[in-house]
């Protein structure tokens, strides 16, 4: 690849990690605020999930730019990671559900009127 | 290694940070499985940034080595949560 189409790459890799990091942070920050657990889990399942993804097509947009065969293990990340975590959150919620655990007011069942996340 | 990067590496590192107090403090047992769950998500993400950065297929292996594990043990401790006895 000529010199100039390496540089692209490399921006716009830069920018797809950018992006994820900020998605990451975002969902950090709604784990730490947001009032009871299921409201909380709300967070990781999708901000977390667009951050890891984005972080990991950066990388497969550097690995795609180098020439070889070596992207397919970036790829299998991916789908591995777009596949599972929503899994494993559905299962954590559907336990957590199962126990009863406390939740703020306005998260009972039936009535909730204005939802508090 | 170029600026963008780095602060995309230190954003992560707060995050992890700011996960890590939920970890500690979470006040039942499934807030801590899932801030744990979102750590090994974060450290699979800065795996990942660092494999594209310097070109060693060893940090993609760990990557997804990670991944799996953190999967297989969410669903299992969250199974063992759900059907453990009242004792706390």
């Amino acid at each position: 690849m000529s010199e100039t189409g390496l540089e692209l790459v490399g921006i716009v890799a830069d920018l797809l990690a950018l992006a994820g990091a900020l998605f990451f942070l975002i969902s950090a920050i709604g784990l730490l605020r947001l009032p009871d657990f299921f409201c909380r889990i709300h967070a990781p399942t999708k901000a977390a999930t667009l951050g890891v993804m984005l972080l990991g097509l950066s990388a497969l947009v550097r690995s795609l730019a180098q020439g070889e065969l070596v992207w397919l293990e970036d790829l299998v990340i991916l789908l591995f990671l777009f596949l599972t975590v929503p899994v494993s959150s559905q299962v954590l919620a559907q336990a957590a559900r199962r126990r009863g655990i406390r939740q703020v007011s306005q998260t009972t069942e039936g009535e909730s009127r204005q939802p508090p996340c | 290694m170029s600026g963008i990067l780095i602060t995309s590496l230190l954003l992560i590192v707060f995050a992890l940070l700011l996960n890590g107090i939920r970890l500690v403090r979470g006040p039942s047992d499934f807030d801590r499985l899932l801030a744990a769950e979102t750590v090994a998500l974060g450290l699979v993400g800065l795996l990942m940034l660092r494999a594209g950065e310097v070109d060693d297929r060893f940090y993609v292996d760990a990557a997804l080595g990670l991944a799996l594990f953190s999967f297989v043990g969410t669903v299992v401790f969250a199974k063992y949560l759900e059907l453990r006895g009242d004792d706390e």
